[in-house]
């Protein structure tokens, strides 16, 4: 079975020897409850259309955190925006997607001391390659110009809508960042939407943003 | 036959959640606030204003905003729900009167927002001198201490170590409390033994300079339009921004209304002018030294030297917010709209920022002009005009976009008061516009009394032409102008928000599309 959706963003989103985050919470927290939607959105359990999700199929996914996830959604039909879901997972997603990657022994969480901070958990790859392997996907699919598709395609836009092709795109030729911001915005229609609401939600935390 | 009773809300973790983060009333009102200053405003705007326009008229100038803005504000917080960027005035004027006047509103705003907070690093000298004389026996030159000042702004703005909120919550309190016992002690110590009513009369407004007067007190009152931003996080967008709104300019106008007028009544309605013209901003630490004792005075400067960097700091972070929502949106380049990636801060626009107040920061210092007058007041007064203009042209906007969307809020808030504030306004935009010589401080022919007006006009036609450039050879950029980060949203099939005239999806777009997708 191929990786979750949400693992992939996770390792895109964090060092991968180190785990440190690469990215603000603000936009990890986001990017990653995108990425559970995605996830429900690719076993064709809640469709989106014009900013909003429905649920599709009720049988549950096999994986526990969509089968929870799924199940908030189907408790709840009186929310169907995104914007409004993003907002809610974005809570919790961290915490749950750390929580299916320690699970499956992906990661092993380490507490960070510093001082006059509050005590910071860091995520720590175990295995090098399956860390840096979504990284190594991406790139390698826009150096050689291939067209993308599910999921390749959604994370690609997902790192693009938070802000960590930043790093993603750095040693990439002119021609595959071109490529990347190309396919972006022709991205097809639930995909682009998914995406373009997490950039909105990214992008307007930043202006609303107090302490 | 049964009627339906209302269904019981229901059980939600997804409102519970979301709410839990959600502010109330005196949360906005302490950010709106906290914002705003008021330290800085009553020892640096106010006394600066007695000396450079010798009016007495001040705080029932004060009074007169402060119910202007009250009105204004009911049209305003009744649109914020409908417009994207609400924080920033350009987005109404995109809603309202046309994306080309959006961008033309955008121009004007960073104009006037660099003149507010780079016209602060002329004021921090003044306010920090005396402590570092009295307490090290220093006598640096003042652009040593704005320069200090540059580089804490900078490095806060960069590192987005926005000041802690309950720390500026504390700072913001101490400052009212000063304000408060400083005007209080200046009340029990008239001048000529009696207390003078003169500063309130209204008689004041139908003077000469009444336009200056009225600019002066919207500087005073720059932030109260920041509640809306906070729409989406409040705990009852219909009643806390609203609320939070009304309640700033009220607290805001009756502060500086008391503070002011106190001052006039220590110092003797007659001299005000002359002793703010010889004290600077020390007029009211002077008072409160003869009042109060000496430790008084060194408590306000502490704190106004503190006011000072949090409104650098504050405006600072509206000022590269303003260039972040603008790159978001494609009507500054992209880059403008990126985030440091480990900090989350908006550091393109921050660096901007910064960078141009290095600029003029040095050019005073190696020009060796007044930092007081001529950076703190004159930049400040810029830029309070510049906030007026785009208030009044906001309030045009309101008034139109009601015309045109006539649904879901009362006459008084759709019609009546945006239709009075809009009419008020213009006439203090004439009022103000007459007397830029007064509000300057300079004479009737010194060349800022044309060019100052004249670079708001520039930066006004050039935002339209850049719309009207953007109209024709970028559609999809000039859909998302005045929707800040939800820009992102403008090229989404059936979004909630309009779709630019020509259709995106072409033929073209879709054979592209196949090559890119599978």
């Amino acid at each position: 079975m191929a990786p979750a959706l949400a693992d992939e963003f996770f390792r895109l989103a964090h060092h991968d020897t180190t785990g440190k985050p690469l990215l603000h919470p603000r936009a990890t927290d986001l990017g990653l409850a995108a990425a559970l939607l995605g996830e429900l959105f690719a076993e064709q359990k809640i469709v989106i259309q014009d900013g909003r999700l429905y649920p599709w199929q009720r049988t549950p996914p096999s994986d526990a955190l969509a089968h929870a996830t799924l199940d908030q959604l189907l408790a709840q039909p009186q929310h169907t925006e995104v914007r409004v879901w993003l907002g809610f997972l974005s809570a919790s997603a961290y915490a749950s997607v750390a929580d299916r990657l320690w699970r499956a022994g992906h990661v092993r969480p380490v507490t960070g001391r510093r001082l006059l901070r509050r005590d910071t958990v860091t995520y720590v790859p175990t295995d090098l390659l399956t860390a840096a392997g979504p990284w190594v996907h991406l790139t390698s699919i826009l150096r050689r110009g291939e067209p993308v598709g599910w999921p390749e395609g959604f994370l690609l836009c997902l790192t693009v809508a938070t802000g960590l092709d930043a790093f993603l795109l750095r040693d990439l030729p002119a021609e595959a960042v071109d490529r990347c911001r190309r396919l972006c915005a022709a991205a097809p229609a639930p995909i682009g939407e998914l995406t373009a609401i997490t950039a909105a939600a990214v992008g307007d935390a930043v202006l609303s943003y107090r302490t | 036959m049964a009627t339906s009773a209302p269904a019981p809300p229901a059980f939600s973790p997804v409102a519970d959640t979301l709410a839990a983060n959600r502010l109330g009333v005196p949360q906005v009102v302490f950010f709106v606030m906290s914002a705003a200053t008021p330290l800085t405003v009553v020892a640096g705007v106010v006394t600066t204003s007695y000396g450079a326009t010798g009016l007495l008229g001040l705080p029932i100038a004060f009074v007169c905003v402060g119910l202007l803005l009250a009105l204004f504000s009911v049209g305003y917080v009744s649109m914020a729900r409908r417009v994207g960027n609400c924080g920033a005035f350009y987005s109404y004027l995109a809603k309202g009167l046309g994306r080309p006047a959006g961008v033309a509103g955008a121009w004007v705003a960073l104009l006037a927002y660099n003149a507010l907070q780079i016209g602060l690093y002329g004021a921090i000298g003044a306010a920090a001198s005396p402590l570092l004389q009295q307490w090290f026996g220093l006598a640096p030159p003042w652009w040593l201490i704005a320069l200090i000042a540059w580089a804490l702004t900078a490095t806060f703005g960069l590192l987005r170590v926005d000041v802690n909120g309950a720390l500026l919550a504390v700072l913001l309190l101490t400052e009212v409390a000063v304000i408060g016992v400083f005007s209080a002690a200046d009340l029990l110590h008239p001048a000529g033994g009696s207390v003078s009513f003169a500063a309130l009369s209204p008689g004041n407004l139908f003077g000469p300079g009444v336009g200056a007067l009225l600019v002066l007190a919207v500087l005073g009152s720059v932030g109260f339009e920041s509640a809306v931003v906070f729409s989406e996080e409040s705990k009852n967008p219909q009643r806390t921004v609203p609320m939070a709104t009304y309640l700033s300019v009220g607290a805001i106008a009756a502060l500086y209304t008391f503070a002011s007028w106190a001052m006039t009544v220590a110092v003797g309605p007659d001299r005000i002018v002359a002793v703010a013209r010889e004290q600077g901003t020390e007029v009211i630490f002077n008072l409160a030294s003869a009042h109060l004792g000496a430790s008084a005075a060194t408590i306000g400067h502490a704190l106004f030297t503190t006011s000072l960097v949090a409104a650098m700091i504050a405006f600072h972070n509206t000022t590269s917010r303003y260039m972040y929502a603008l790159g978001r949106e494609g009507v500054l380049p992209r880059r403008w709209g990126r985030t440091s990636t480990a900090t989350g801060s908006p550091h393109v626009a921050s660096l901007t920022q910064s960078a141009l107040g290095l600029i003029v920061i040095l050019a005073y210092a190696l020009a060796g002009w007044d930092p007081l007058v001529t950076l703190f007041y004159r930049g400040g007064t810029s830029g309070g005009l510049g906030v007026l203009l785009l208030i009044a042209a906001t309030s045009i906007a309101v008034v139109v976009y009601f015309l045109r969307h006539p649904f879901g809020e009362n006459l008084w808030r759709r019609r009546i008061a945006p239709l009075a504030a809009m009419l008020t306004l213009g006439v203090v935009v004439i009022l103000a516009l007459d007397n830029v010589d007064i509000l300057l401080g300079v004479p009737a022919d010194h060349a800022l009394v044309w060019a100052v007006p004249v670079a708001f006009a520039v930066a006004a036609a050039l935002g339209v032409g850049w719309g009207l450039i953007l109209r024709a050879a970028q559609p999809q950029v000039y859909a998302g102008i005045g929707l800040g980060a939800k820009a992102a949203l403008a090229s989404m099939p059936g979004a909630a928000v309009p779709s630019p005239r020509h259709s995106t999806t072409s033929a073209l777009d879709s054979t592209a599309a196949q090559e890119l997708w599978r």
